[in-house]
């Protein structure tokens, strides 16, 4: 049940596309879909690997900005934590939305760019987009589309 | 399922019903050969070869085909304004191919689905030597930039009141007002098809309008995406101006932002010969209009926020859709989605660093 695990399935799946079917595939179009398709399925072995922790770490310090500043800039409410103690990552995807948003709506109600709030929503998102570069820039190793 | 399209009988059957639209004499068409295109993703591009049939014999017609994917499209704009596009173009300087009819008819339609038909004019996209660094390609590297500046030149000198732009697209209020108010209706946009509220986007977003230009000189037709790659190339002219997706009414630094590899920085023995200076000199020389680079900067940092709308798009079409959603929406959504949402974030911290 636990072997062959997730990561082994879809690397398993991105060597048979590749060495297998890539090479018969005679038509352009169906050709440039497949490459695409390997590319989505490396990038997802990556995401599988790393995207919980790092929703985590994102989950904690979205929460920990708009809870310093909550009450200082009567932001509304930060939204709650998932209840599981290990949420699935569905849960937690749906809590850093939440917290997204929450953070969003503060940046438009302070609108002075200086604000030592901006400054930190402005870090807070820069780390949550550095975050995703594992499978979003560094798996995209194959033949591009 | 495969495509109707791909059914010469089908096709042949289609063209022949609308033998009127393929030329005033024609008295029959079928066609020969159907491809479809693996360039131009945001909607389904097909080639056609037809052979029509008039009082002195047959002659080949090479026509495109375009239509939204049964996903509907990647960009948020919508098929038949991209037809008006053409349409509207006809009878001016820019070079396009002809735009034939708008077949909204389902009873003949190849699989029921509204599409286009245009002439396919005879060309290249391809210009191999544009990135070659050999000091003996310099002299046709800057003409083919001049030539594709000028022809975005002819773009923005379209009287587009007289041509009906303003019924296709919305109107600035003012030159000066052009680049927020554009900010704004992209920035809308995106938000309303991305789901759920982003940081990034109101960032960003913040950091540009305050620093928007007011100093467009006019409100002119703009293209949108341009290029290598976008436009169809013969003996070293622009025999056709393609992809109108972005097409809208505003400031022509729009334009001279999205303008991909055409323009080359070629310096010699320590001496610019060729680059943005020059190319925007050029530009104004023929066109009447100034752009600044500062302008420049703005528009390519705003293309984030465009890029990021019709990723957007792609998103929510990915969401209505599941399982049986294109593989390229979902490619769009996610990796070019992100390289947007990075762009996005460089936008938002050159605000502190504006500041600081």
């Amino acid at each position: 049940m636990m072997h062959p695990g997730p990561l082994e399935v879809v690397a398993a799946a991105v060597t048979a596309l590749e060495d297998v079917v890539a090479p018969a595939v005679r038509d352009e179009h169906a050709e440039s879909t497949l490459r695409t398709a390997v590319q989505l399925l490396r990038s997802t072995r990556v995401r599988l690997e790393v995207e919980q922790q790092a929703l985590a770490e994102e989950c904690a310090e979205l929460r920990a900005l708009l809870e310093l500043w909550q009450v200082r800039l009567a932001l509304a409410a930060v939204p709650a934590p998932a209840a599981l103690r290990y949420p699935a990552r569905a849960e937690q995807a749906h809590e850093a939305a939440a917290l997204r948003s929450a953070l969003a709506a503060a940046i438009d109600a302070v609108p002075d760019p200086d604000h030592p709030f901006r400054v930190a929503a402005r870090d807070v998102v820069q780390r949550s987009v550095d975050r995703q570069q594992p499978w979003l820039v560094d798996a995209f190793t194959g033949p591009r589309r | 399922m495969a495509s109707q399209l791909l059914d010469l009988d089908v096709v042949s059957g289609w063209l022949d019903s609308r033998r009127e639209r393929l030329g005033p004499r024609v008295q029959g068409a079928r066609a020969v050969r159907v491809e479809q295109l693996s360039r131009g993703v945001s909607r389904e591009t097909w080639a056609v070869d037809a052979v029509v049939r008039g009082p002195d014999g047959e002659r080949e017609l090479p026509l495109a085909v375009r239509r939204d994917h049964p996903a509907g499209s990647v960009i948020p704009s919508d098929l038949r304004t991209e037809y008006e596009v053409y349409a509207r173009l006809a009878d001016t300087a820019v070079p396009v191919a002809r735009a034939l009819w708008f077949e909204d008819d389902a009873a003949v339609a190849p699989d029921g689905r509204p599409g286009y038909v245009r002439e396919r004019v005879r060309g290249s996209w391809h210009l191999p030597f544009l990135s070659d660094d050999d000091p003996a390609r310099d002299d046709r590297r800057i003409e083919a930039s001049r030539v594709h500046l000028e022809a975005l030149a002819a773009v923005h000198l379209v009287d587009w009141r007289t041509c009906g732009f303003d019924r296709l697209f919305p109107v600035p209020s003012s030159p000066a007002a052009a680049a927020v108010e554009l900010l704004e209706r992209v920035r809308r946009q995106a938000e309303e098809l991305l789901g759920e509220a982003s940081p990034v986007l109101a960032e960003a977003c913040s950091a540009l309008a305050a620093r928007a230009p007011r100093d467009a000189p006019a409100v002119v037709l703009c293209k949108g995406t341009n290029g290598h790659g976008e436009e169809v190339w013969r003996d070293g002219r622009i025999v056709a101006m393609s992809d109108w997706e972005l097409a809208c009414l505003g400031d022509p630094a729009y334009d001279l932002a999205q303008v991909q590899e055409m323009v080359p920085t070629i310096v010699r023995d320590g001496r610019r010969v060729w680059g943005w200076p020059e190319a925007l000199e050029h530009y104004t020389s023929r066109s009447g209009l100034v752009v600044t680079e500062e302008r420049l900067r703005w528009y390519r940092d705003l293309y984030a926020v465009l890029q990021l709308a019709y990723c957007a798009h792609s998103g929510a079409a990915v969401r209505r859709l599941g399982a049986t959603a294109p593989l390229r929406f979902v490619w769009t959504a996610y990796e070019v989605a992100y390289h947007a949402e990075r762009k996005l974030a460089a936008v938002a911290a050159s605000a502190r660093s504006a500041t600081t």
